[in-house]
């Protein structure tokens, strides 16, 4: 039928379109390509929270830039788009184990102007995010539902 | 006299020590999960920035803490504490309709995974108790000085904690903390005013060094276990009572227990291949857990069907944000635990005042942050780990009865359980983060905007008084030593014969109420062996 599961042991053709999305996801919140471990660690992750198969993606919307688009307002199918936000997830949780340097540990302290000004470029940045996610990211997302639709 | 204690967590050691110390013969029972002390020695913020195997403290075999993200606390994922909670559910074969169990079949029960957090029911609390009061207060003692309890005496929060004997000075707070307190202590009396007390949390966490255990040295490690076993669990009760030599141990899954000509009958499987044991004992302590031990005498009174009322202490979770504290970082050394307390009156409630916990972010990471903040993840993870050092978790809990769930066997012997969340429950949550929002601006912070959420029932694990204690027991009611009508010789010790569950932690009066039963019961079977000499 086309359909094919995933084996515990992994022999399956997908994982390296697996480890390709972890890398994606996981540079995404680390700010750097991750560790062999961590990309690892997000193979087992799917395999032990799904049937361990990659969400299918194009390999041009398994970039930082893309994926931050597909973080909503929702844009992708929705099945697809809970998929995503899932894996996101998953890979939040992988990379705040890896050591530092990294988006999750701040090194140096700030004064209380410094933070203020940093919340605020945070939220600028977060609303530019959005506007693209709409406009540019509603683009990308039909091309990405339109590839992925017959194998999601 | 033999005496089988089933259950050996805080309850089940606390009630078996003044038989045990009586040189009366013991069976103790469990279901067999041990639990390791955390192999952690590096303070929590340094792990995490360094250590490159951190995967396997944190995410765990399997990805154990992905599996179940779901579960809500970060101890029901911390790898360390997975065999705490293993095969609880599948043992009772739990069935659950909007309430959220938990429960431990392991050597020391949920003392592997205790917040620490303890406090005494007062005189009032305890009003409706068949108990003699001056017999509980000597049982507080003696728990308070065995398991070791830091704190102040002179606080706002005495009244609400009560008198403990030998209080070991509290752990340093971190800045966040310290700041609350300071400006709450020069606002005291307009706090009392309103209703509000805030003081230092009291802690069952060692910070003087006794035999087996070290000083709590502020590893900030405290929600995935200690490696210096400051935290009290009852498994460091149980490995003394095991080298006694009138203590029998099996690990066993306890299935049924029945009345016989002569005593006692204890059915279950050993966990080493499932086969069936059976235990003779002339008395029975009943120490499962407040759910386990329910169902074993909903079994034995073969009361399928029948409903009992469950209380728990409604949750709520929310954090604050020290707007002078941003851009700090964290400190290396701080503790996880509560370190403040608060207790609010409430016009919602007429059973007494909420009671909370404030938190140090330390220890906690990012990712239990990440599902409540509206933005983006990247965004999220940019602002949580800028405004974390900066921020205090909070917890507070609605009095038991202002909870509405029952548990029930069925007639499969599955058990099941039920609970809603009430209007009452509602309406009290809503005014308490009316007043703390407006204390804690009085106080120098605010609260965070959407982070206070209601957990769901039963989220909280403040399980009580489904055979609660009465002058007159009725039917499913036992009498002051926990005993039931008709069922001589069985004493329930934990949570389940609580007669009442105030908000504040109800941990350390079911050991001190199991303790005072433990030694009623040495007296019993002490006078009994004597009238057999004569």
């Amino acid at each position: 039928m086309g359909i094919f599961k995933m084996t515990s042991e992994y022999e399956s053709g997908d994982r390296p379109d697996l480890a390709h999305e972890g890398r994606a996801m996981l540079s995404l919140f680390l700010g750097r390509p991750p560790s062999g471990c961590s990309v690892d660690e997000y193979i087992d992750a799917i395999g032990s929270v799904s049937d361990g198969r990659s969400l299918s993606l194009p390999r041009w919307a398994l970039t930082p830039v893309v994926l931050t688009l597909f973080q909503g307002p929702i844009l992708l199918r929705r099945d697809l788009m809970r998929a995503v936000r899932r894996r996101m997830d998953i890979a939040f949780q992988i990379g705040e184990t890896e050591p530092a340097p990294s988006r999750y540990f701040r090194t140096r302290s700030v004064n209380f102007l410094s933070a203020a000004l940093t919340i605020i470029l945070i939220g600028a940045a977060e609303a530019f995010r959005m506007v693209c996610s709409v406009t540019v990211g509603s683009v990308l997302a039909r091309l990405v539902t339109s590839r992925s639709a017959s194998s999601w | 006299m033999v005496t089988v204690v089933i259950g050996t967590g805080p309850a089940g050691v606390s009630a078996a020590l003044p038989l045990v110390e009586a040189g009366l013969p013991v069976i103790l029972v469990d279901g067999g999960y041990k639990v390791a002390d955390l192999d952690v020695t590096q303070p929590y913020e340094q792990f995490r920035r360094t250590n490159v195997d951190q995967a396997f403290t944190f995410i765990g075999p399997a990805s154990y803490a992905i599996r179940n993200a779901e579960m809500g606390g970060l101890k029901s994922r911390a790898p360390g504490l997975a065999s705490c909670f293993a095969g609880f559910q599948e043992h009772y074969r739990a069935t659950n309709d909007g309430f959220h169990l938990v429960g431990s079949l392991s050597s020391g029960g949920l003392s592997n995974a205790w917040g620490a957090g303890v406090a005494t029911f007062s005189d009032l609390e305890t009003a409706d108790w068949p108990v003699d009061r001056g017999e509980l207060e000597r049982s507080y003692d003696r728990v308070t000085r065995r398991i070791g309890v830091h704190g102040v005496q002179q606080d706002p929060m005495d009244s609400v904690f009560g008198d403990m004997p030998g209080l070991q000075p509290p752990p340093r707070l971190n800045a966040n903390a310290r700041y609350i307190l300071e400006n709450a202590e020069r606002q005291a009396t307009d706090l009392e005013r309103d209703g509000f007390r805030l003081g230092r949390a009291r802690n069952a966490v060692i910070t003087r060094e006794t035999a087996g255990r070290r000083a709590c040295n502020l590893k900030a490690t405290c929600l995935y276990g200690c490696a210096s076993r400051s935290i009290y669990a009852a498994r460091f009760d149980l490995e003394w009572l095991l080298k006694q030599p009138n203590v029998t141990y099996r690990a066993l899954g306890v299935t049924s227990v029945e009345r016989t000509a002569s005593g006692y009958q204890v059915r279950g499987h050993s966990g080493d291949g499932y086969a069936p044991v059976r235990i003779e004992a002339d008395n029975v302590v009943l120490a499962a857990g407040t759910i386990g031990s329910t169902a074993l005498i909903l079994g034995l009174k073969k009361a399928f069907g029948k409903k009992l009322r469950l209380l728990t202490a409604p949750q709520a979770a929310y954090a604050i944000l020290l707007p002078r504290r941003l851009g700090q970082l964290h400190s290396d050394h701080d503790f996880a635990l509560a370190q403040l307390s608060i207790s609010v009156e409430l016009d919602a409630t007429r059973h007494g005042p909420a009671f909370g916990n404030l938190f140090s972010t330390s220890g906690m990471g990012l990712t239990g942050f990440i599902h409540r903040s509206p933005l983006g993840r990247v965004a999220s993870l940019r602002l949580i780990s800028l405004l974390s050092p900066a921020m205090l978790a909070g917890n507070c809990y609605l009095p038991g009865e202002t909870s509405d769930n029952d548990i029930c066997l069925l007639p499969d012997g599955g058990l099941h359980l039920s609970g809603r969340i009430t209007k009452t429950q509602i309406e009290a949550f809503a005014e308490l983060k009316r007043r703390l929002s407006r204390t804690m601006r009085k106080l120098g912070a605010v609260l965070v905007p959407a982070s206070f959420s209601i957990a769901g029932p039963g989220r909280d694990v403040h399980y009580a008084a489904t055979l609660p204690m009465r002058r007159n027991p009725g039917e499913f009611e036992t009498n002051e030593y926990g005993e039931l009508a008709g069922l001589p010789g069985l004493h329930i010790v934990d949570g389940a014969v609580l007669a009442s569950l105030p908000a504040k932690a109800h941990t350390l009066t079911i050991m001190a109420n199991a303790d005072r039963i433990g030694r009623s019961l040495v007296k019993k079977c002490l006078t009994a062996e004597l009238a057999a000499v004569v």
